[in-house]
C-alpha cells in the first residue's frame, strides 16, 4: 500500500532528522570545550576526584586530606596568627576540616597555643609540616 | 532490503537536514509523525512510536499554552529586553548553550528542542549517560517535567555522575550576596564587587568553606586602562566561576584592604537547588563580557531570577548596574534579606588594635615589626604582660598586612635607600614575624575576640549613583541657573553614608547655564572622569592619595571671555584624619589645559592645593579647599582659588549645597556663589 511505505519513509526520515540535528548540536560542543579552558578548571575542583561512591571511607578521607592541606596551604599567614593566639575564625574552621569533635575544640585550640612552637618549627615550616606535626600533637592530646 | 534502503535515506537526509533546519520542518514531521503512528502501528518499532507521540503531544500542549513566554524560561534562557536589546535576545553567546539554532533569538524553537532533545527517539535510554541533554540541562528539564506534567516512564531519572557529584560537594542550602567594597586603585573594582556564596546552614559549616559563585571576565591583564576599554566594549568573555570563600576573603580583604558586606538572603534549599541546576548550564557557556551593563552584578542578579522571576531583579538594571545599585535592589525587596553581616578587612584590625594602645606602645609594635626593637630590649619587658600581649598582636598584624601588600617597608623612600635586596628583607620580615608569633604563643594571656564596630551605614542604604542638579549662582556679578547631571556615582561632598570614605568617582557630568540677562542658554562643560582617591594614613598604614580629571570647562579669561578648554589634571598627595569627623589631603597639582588662549594651543601648569572636609552630622558636611596653580608653558601666569562648601542632606534622595569661591582666573579675579539643589536617582 502506498500509505504504509510513505509513512514508513516519513518515519525513518524524522529518525535521520533527530540523528542529523544532534550532530548540529554537538559539534558546538565539542568546540566549546576546548575554549572554556579556565572554567573547567574552576570545576574541576568540584569534579575531579571521581568518588562517586560515597561509603568509599578510604576515599573520603584522602579527600579529607586534601581538603586539609589546601586551607592550609591558602591561609597560612591567618592560620598561624590564630594559632599564636590559641582563637579566631581560621583555626575554628580548621577544626571543622579535621573533624575535630564540638567537646574536644577548646582543647584543640588550647594546644595549638600551646604547642606553638612544635607545630611550627621555624618561620620556613611548610603546610604540610604544619599539618604532619599538628596530627601529631592530636594524638598525643589523645583528641 | 529495507537495510539497504536506510543507509541511502540517511545520507540524504543528513546533507539535507542543514538546509531544511533553517525553515525548522520539525512541527511538519510531528503532525505527519502522529498521523502514521495513529495510522498504521505495526510499522516501526513500538517504542519509537509510543516516544514519538508522547513528544508530539508535549509539543502541542506547550504551544496551547505558549509556555516560552513564563518568565521562567526567559530567565533560564537569559532572555531580557535593553536598550540594545529590545527584541528579545538571549544574553548567553556560547552556542553550546542552545539546542537550536534559532535559541539565540528563539525562546519557543530553544523549547522545543530542549523536548526533543530530552525524549529521545532511541528505542533505548542510557540513564547513565553523563552527556545526555538531561545531564547537561537538569534546571531545563526539571522545569520541563514540572510545568508540563511529564510522566517519568517518558522522562525517566538520569543518573547524572559528574552532576551529581558537583551537587553533593557544593552541598549548599543557603545563599549569601557577598559585596567587596569599592577600591579606586583598580578600574575593575573601582565600583566594588558582588558574587554569591553557597552556605551550608544546615550543617552550620563554616562560611569560610563556603563555596562561591562569581561571574567576572577572562582577561589576562585585571588592571590598567586595557582592561578598561575592552572591558568597556565586550572585548573580554564572561562566565561563572567557582573558588572557595576563603581564596576570596584573601583576595579583597587581606591583599587588597575591602570590606566585605555579607548580606544572607532568604531562599529555600529547593530553590537554591534548582539555581545550582541552571548554573550547571551554565558554567560552559559565557556572555560577552560588558563592563557597564552585563557586568558581574547584572549576571548574578539574572541567575537570581531563575529562582524567583517574578522579583524582575535584572529587568530593573535596563544599561548600567554597578554593584551597590545591585545590593540596593536586593535589599530593597522585602524579606528577601534576613541578615547583613560585616567582614572588615586587616587594615581595619590594624587600626582597631592600634587605637587601643598609647603612641609609645604603638611606636613599640612597630619598632619590633620592622626589627628596629628585640623583644629583649628593657622598653619591652617593662611593660605590663597584658600591654605586651597586645603590642604584640599588633606587630604580627601589622607584619602580616605588610607580607599581604607586598610592602616590605612603610616608608618608600627610605626602602630605596637601603642597600638590602627586596628578597632578604622579605626572608627577615618572616623571620621576625614567626619570633614574634612564637612569643606571643608562649604568654598565657588570652584577650577577647577584637571587636570592629561595623559601620553605622550599610552600602544599600547610601544615595542612587545617578544625580541631578539645580543651581542658582553667580560669577564675576553674573547670575544664571546651571542643570547638572551626573552618571555615576560619588563625590566628596555626596553623603558618604554607605560609601567608602575619601574615595570619589564622578564620570560623565555634563552641565548647561541659562543666563537671565541675555535669555541665552550655554554648555558649560563637561566632566568626563573626576577621580580622587584621598584614603587617610596613619601611623601603620600609609597609602597616597591621587586624582585624576578630564574634562571640558570654561576659564574666564581677560575681559570675561570664556571658551570652552579642554582640561586633564593628575594630582598626588596625602590625606589624613585630624579627628573623627575631619579629614584633610594635601596634593602637588599638575595640569594641561588645550585651547586657542595658549602658545601653540597648550598650557602646562603646576602647583599645589589643600582641602578639609568636616562631617558635622550626618545631615551636615562642611569643607574649606584652596588651590594655587603657576602656568610655565603656553601662558605665564598664576591661578587661585579658595572657598568653602557647605552640604545638607534634605532627605535620603536629595541634598542642598553652597558653594562660595573667590578666584583668580589666568589674569582675571571674581568670586562665585552657587546654591545648588541635587537629586539622585
Amino acid at each position: 500500500m502506498f500509505y504504509r511505505k510513505s509513512c514508513s519513509a516519513i518515519s525513518i526520515f524524522i529518525l535521520a532528522f533527530f540523528m542529523a540535528s544532534c550532530s548540529v548540536t554537538t559539534a558546538p560542543t565539542d568546540a566549546s570545550s576546548g575554549t572554556t579552558g579556565q572554567t573547567t578548571d574552576a570545576t574541576s575542583d568540584l569534579t575531579s576526584s571521581t568518588t562517586l561512591d560515597d561509603d568509599d571511607e578510604e576515599e573520603e578521607t584522602k579527600e579529607e586530606e586534601k581538603e586539609v592541606e589546601e586551607f592550609v596551604t591558602a591561609n597560612f599567614s591567618q592560620l598561624r596568627t590564630n594559632m599564636s593566639v590559641g582563637q579566631g575564625e581560621y583555626l575554628s574552621t580548621l577544626a571543622v576540616l579535621m573533624s575535630v569533635d564540638e567537646a574536644d575544640k577548646e582543647k584543640f585550640y588550647a594546644l595549638s597555643k600551646n604547642n606553638f612552637s612544635s607545630i611550627f618549627t621555624s618561620s620556613q615550616t611548610t603546610a604540610k609540616e604544619v599539618i604532619f606535626n599538628l596530627r601529631q600533637e592530636i594524638v598525643e592530646a589523645n583528641i | 532490503m529495507g537495510v539497504f534502503i536506510f543507509p541511502v535515506i540517511f545520507f540524504i537526509v543528513q546533507f539535507s537536514s542543514n538546509l531544511l533546519l533553517l525553515f525548522k520542518p520539525a512541527p511538519i514531521f510531528f503532525l505527519l509523525a502522529v498521523l502514521c503512528t495513529f495510522a498504521d502501528r505495526a510499522v516501526g518499532d513500538e517504542k519509537v512510536s509510543a516516544k514519538n507521540t508522547a513528544l508530539s503531544q508535549l509539543i502541542i500542549k506547550a504551544r496551547a499554552q505558549q509556555i516560552w513566554q513564563l518568565p521562567t524560561w526567559q530567565a533560564l534562557l537569559h532572555v531580557s529586553p535593553s536598550l540594545l536589546n529590545s527584541q528579545g535576545l538571549s544574553r548567553v553567546d556560547a552556542a553550546a548553550f542552545f539546542l537550536s539554532k534559532q535559541g539565540k533569538q528563539s525562546p519557543q524553537a530553544e523549547l522545543e528542542a530542549t523536548l526533543e532533545f530530552l525524549l529521545p527517539l532511541s528505542s533505548e535510554i542510557d540513564i547513565n549517560d553523563g552527556q545526555a541533554v538531561a545531564c547537561r540541562f537538569p534546571a531545563r528539564r526539571a522545569w520541563l517535567k514540572k510545568v508540563l506534567e511529564i510522566d517519568d516512564d517518558v522522562l525517566p531519572e538520569y543518573r547524572c555522575a559528574r552532576l551529581n557529584h558537583w551537587l553533593r560537594n557544593l552541598d549548599a542550602d543557603g545563599l549569601t550576596l557577598i559585596f567587596p567594597v569599592s577600591v579606586l586603585n583598580s578600574p575593575a573594582s573601582m565600583f566594588g564587587h558582588t558574587f554569591l556564596r553557597l552556605d551550608r546552614k544546615a550543617e552550620k559549616n563554616a562560611d569560610l568553606l563556603a563555596w562561591t559563585v562569581n561571574f567576572a571576565a577572562y582577561a589576562d591583564e585585571g588592571r590598567g586602562l586595557g582592561f578598561a576599554i575592552n572591558g568597556v566594549f565586550g572585548g573580554y568573555q564572561g562566565r561563572f566561576t567557582l573558588a572557595p570563600y576563603y581564596e576570596r576573603v584573601k583576595a579583597y580583604s587581606d591583599i587588597e584592604n575591602r570590606d566585605i558586606w555579607e548580606y544572607e538572603l532568604n531562599y529555600s534549599p529547593a530553590e537554591i537547588h534548582f539555581m545550582l541546576l541552571h548554573l550547571w548550564e551554565l558554567l560552559p557557556g559565557y556572555f560577552d563580557y560588558f563592563f557597564i551593563d552585563e557586568n558581574c552584578s547584572y549576571q548574578l542578579l539574572a541567575l537570581l531570577d531563575v529562582v524567583r522571576p517574578n522579583l524582575a531583579l535584572s529587568e530593573k538594571f535596563h544599561w548600567d548596574a554597578t554593584p551597590a545599585d545591585t545590593v540596593r535592589a536586593i535589599a530593597s525587596v522585602p524579606d528577601l534579606v534576613t541578615q547583613v553581616h560585616y567582614r572588615p578587612s586587616l587594615r581595619q584590625y590594624i587600626n582597631t588594635r592600634a587605637m587601643d594602645l598609647g603612641f609609645a606602645e604603638q611606636k613599640m609594635a612597630k619598632s619590633l615589626a620592622l626589627g628596629k626593637s628585640t623583644l629583649q630590649d628593657s622598653s619591652f619587658l617593662n611593660k605590663t604582660s597584658d600591654s605586651q600581649v597586645k603590642i604584640l598582636e599588633l606587630a604580627t598584624s601589622y607584619l602580616a598586612y605588610l607580607n599581604a601588600s607586598r610592602v616590605t617597608s612603610q616608608d618608600f623612600f627610605a626602602m630605596a635607600g637601603e642597600a638590602k635586596s627586596l628578597e632578604m628583607q622579605h626572608g627577615e620580615q618572616l623571620n621576625r614575624q614567626y619570633q614574634l608569633l612564637t612569643a606571643r604563643s608562649e604568654m598565657a594571656i588570652t584577650l577577647p575576640p577584637q571587636t570592629i564596630q561595623q559601620p553605622v551605614y550599610r552600602p544599600d542604604e547610601g544615595h542612587r549613583s545617578r544625580r541631578v542638579g539645580v543651581r542658582y549662582g553667580s560669577e564675576d556679578a553674573e547670575s544664571y541657573s546651571q542643570f547638572d547631571f551626573r552618571w555615576v556615582y560619588h563625590d566628596q561632598y555626596d553623603p558618604d553614608n554607605g560609601f567608602v570614605k575619601g574615595a570619589q568617582l564622578a564620570f560623565l557630568q555634563p552641565s548647561f547655564r541659562y543666563y537671565s540677562r541675555e535669555s541665552d542658554w550655554q554648555f558649560e562643560g563637561i566632566d568626563f572622569v573626576d577621580i580622587s582617591s584621598a584614603p587617610v594614613r596613619n601611623y601603620f598604614i600609609r597609602p597616597f592619595s591621587w586624582r585624576a580629571l578630564a574634562s571640558l570647562k570654561r576659564y574666564r579669561f581677560e575681559g570675561g571671555d570664556r571658551p570652552l578648554t579642554g582640561d586633564f589634571a593628575l594630582a598626588a598627595g596625602l590625606s589624613y584624619e585630624l579627628s573623627q569627623q575631619a579629614m584633610a589631603s594635601v596634593f602637588i597639582d599638575t595640569k594641561l589645559i588645550v585651547g586657542d588662549k595658549f602658545d601653540n594651543n597648550i598650557g602646562v601648569g603646576l602647583g599645589a592645593s589643600t582641602e578639609i572636609v568636616y562631617t558635622l552630622t550626618d545631615k551636615w558636611k562642611a569643607g574649606l579647599h584652596a588651590e594655587l596653580m603657576q602656568y610655565v608653558e603656553g601662558v605665564s601666569q598664576t591661578s587661585y582659588a579658595f572657598g568653602g562648601k557647605l552640604r545638607l542632606s534634605l532627605d535620603k534622595g536629595s541634598a542642598a549645597l553652597l558653594e562660595l569661591t573667590e578666584n583668580r582666573e589666568f589674569s582675571h579675579s571674581f568670586s562665585k556663589a552657587q546654591l545648588s539643589w541635587q537629586y539622585y536617582f
